[in-house]
């Protein structure tokens, strides 16, 4: 009964951890940087967004199949196979809910006053002091929104999650899947404990979210 | 390099988006100006004074220390400068209240935080954000906060450019007594000569990355070296001649004409048959406003005169001048 839940939230952690240590450098190049390819990575990491899920978890899974040139190296280098595994569920789901991390934190990037660091730089301050005093706090509401959305749409994926790690108690059945499987079984009493607690969490998270920002925002009089 | 230490030594050749910049400058301790044409390249030379930008080539020594030496690859970071910046539009942190910002640096030990505010006047506006201050009141925090940190050279990058006109007369008088008071070597820059005239003992003309002129408020007001730096000071009156004396007396062809300029400050106007000339003693001069508030005893008599800043930069209490006056502009007064 609750082997879904914990899988879903032990997946939606992994994943938003994973997410925020790679998007912050893509976010950060793709607000500051002048390289010509930065349309190209811009356009490819905002891809998720536009396609069909099933899409990119076929041929995530044709990638991740040890059929294939990358699956066989993977199993041959680090012996995991990733196709129908909780490892090959993870790289997917960073993969799909890559947009909803970089670009929060990309606007963020690019709305912070560079002035500011100058202005720290010039009172003496160490560069400790100028991500935790100055950088951090102007991007804590975009840190703040980049977490939320990584984290809840890493929850509530499906598609991907059906093509890559179809459904094994226990190893890949996460919530979405287990509430398909519990309406395919006409057991509605258990999807509706699935679905009720899953909209319940996802307002909360989500309402949480956008108070904080507002409040901030009325507190520093903007 | 020459025996004389200045306060500031800098040599600079930088490149940036396609654009040369070449800066060489010795200055001494005082309230210097920068000026020139928007785009001329005197934030970035503020910046490479900060450190936040790094010139391809050159070297910067500032009271005997390195700052800067491309050849042996010395680049001091900006922390370690003692450069504070008072940035044009101020640069506050949006995310902390007044207080936060000002004392953003431990700073001195001896001094009283609350008697801080109270000189900038933002003891009742500690607990303000800066998105709630005005544009003054976001200047003081911004100087509070700069010099707080105990800075060994302030440089302001157009002060008074945010801020509405009325405003900006009241502040920039405010910021002439602190930087008197503080005593700390300034760099100024802006484009609005009254300020650096109020403001300022030297001044750099800047035109195009390249540093045109360099001199006493005084001499480069009244004696721009080319045609760009009079340009740029407002000098309209620029001729071509054989010599100042026949500068509008051209019978004849010349291979070789000089140019010359004359200030429209300096040239007075009057009916010489209908005007009369007085003659006094300067008494008193008070230079802080757009005009030159002069007081002259003329036969006994105090008369008060405005003059613009620059007709008044070489006039000093104890002068004697002459003044005109057409006698239209004599206006006889009914008894009471």
């Amino acid at each position: 009964m609750f082997e879904p839940v914990l899988l879903s939230l032990q997946l939606a952690t992994s994943a938003t951890i994973i997410l925020l240590i790679v998007s912050i450098p893509l976010a950060w190049w793709l607000a500051n940087g002048s390289s010509i390819f930065r349309s190209v990575v811009w356009a490819t990491t905002a891809l998720p967004l536009v396609l069909p899920p099933t899409v990119l978890g076929f041929y995530l899974l044709l990638a991740f199949s040890p059929a294939s040139g990358l699956g066989k190296l993977i199993v041959d280098w680090f012996g995991v196979q990733l196709a129908f595994s909780f490892a090959g569920l993870l790289i997917a789901s960073v993969i799909y809910s890559l947009p909803f991390v970089v670009q929060p934190l990309q606007i963020g990037f690019e709305r912070l006053d560079g002035r500011t660091i100058e202005a720290a730089l010039s009172l003496r301050a160490n560069w400790w002091v100028i991500i935790t005093r100055v950088i951090f706090p102007q991007l804590k509401g975009a840190f703040l929104v980049a977490f939320t959305l990584g984290f809840a749409h890493t929850l509530g994926e499906f598609g991907v999650v059906l093509m890559i790690g179809g459904n094994i108690p226990g190893e890949t059945q996460v919530i979405s899947i287990a509430i398909y499987e519990s309406v395919e079984m006409l057991d509605y009493a258990k999807a509706h404990l699935y679905s009720v607690g899953l909209l319940v969490f996802s307002f909360i998270v989500l309402f949480l979210t956008y108070a904080r920002n507002s409040f901030s925002l009325k507190r520093k009089g903007e | 390099m020459t025996g004389k230490l200045h306060m500031l030594d800098l040599n600079i050749n930088h490149q940036y988006r396609g654009r040369a910049f070449n800066y060489e400058l010795q200055l001494e301790k005082g309230v210097h100006g920068i000026v020139g044409p928007s785009g001329a390249g005197k934030t970035q030379l503020l910046r490479m004074l900060l450190g936040t930008v790094r010139p391809g080539v050159g070297r910067i020594v500032f009271n005997d220390r390195l700052w800067l030496d491309s050849r042996s690859h010395v680049h001091l970071p900006a922390q370690k400068r003692g450069v504070g910046m008072v940035f044009q539009d101020y640069a506050l942190f949006p995310h902390l209240n007044v207080h936060d910002n000002v004392f953003f640096t431990p700073g001195p030990a001896d001094y009283d935080r609350t008697s801080w505010l109270e000189k900038f006047k933002l003891a009742g506006l500690a607990h303000s954000f800066p998105s709630t201050l005005s544009g003054g009141e976001a200047q003081r925090v911004a100087l509070a906060r700069t010099l707080w940190s105990a800075p060994d050279l302030l440089l302001l990058d157009e002060p008074f450019a945010a801020l509405d006109r009325s405003l900006r007369k009241i502040l920039r008088s405010q910021v002439e007594d602190l930087v008197h008071e503080i005593s700390i070597p300034t760099m100024i820059v802006s484009h609005d000569l009254d300020e650096i005239a109020s403001l300022c003992d030297t001044v750099t003309v800047i035109t195009e990355g390249k540093i045109a002129q360099t001199g006493s408020v005084k001499e480069v007001l009244n004696h721009p070296v080319n045609e760009t730096v009079a340009r740029f000071l407002t000098w309209e009156n620029i001729y071509e001649g054989k010599e100042a004396s026949r500068l509008f007396r051209l019978d004849g062809r010349f291979d070789r004409l000089k140019k010359y300029a004359i200030s429209h400050y300096k040239l007075s106007l009057q009916k010489r048959e209908n005007a009369l000339i007085l003659t006094g003693y300067v008494e008193s001069l008070d230079r802080r406003n757009l005009l030159s508030h002069l007081l002259l005893n003329a036969d006994g008599n105090k008369v008060h005169v405005h003059a613009s800043v620059q007709a008044a930069t070489g006039i000093s209490v104890g002068d004697e001048i002459c003044l005109y006056v057409e006698d239209s502009d004599i206006i006889e007064l009914a008894s009471i």
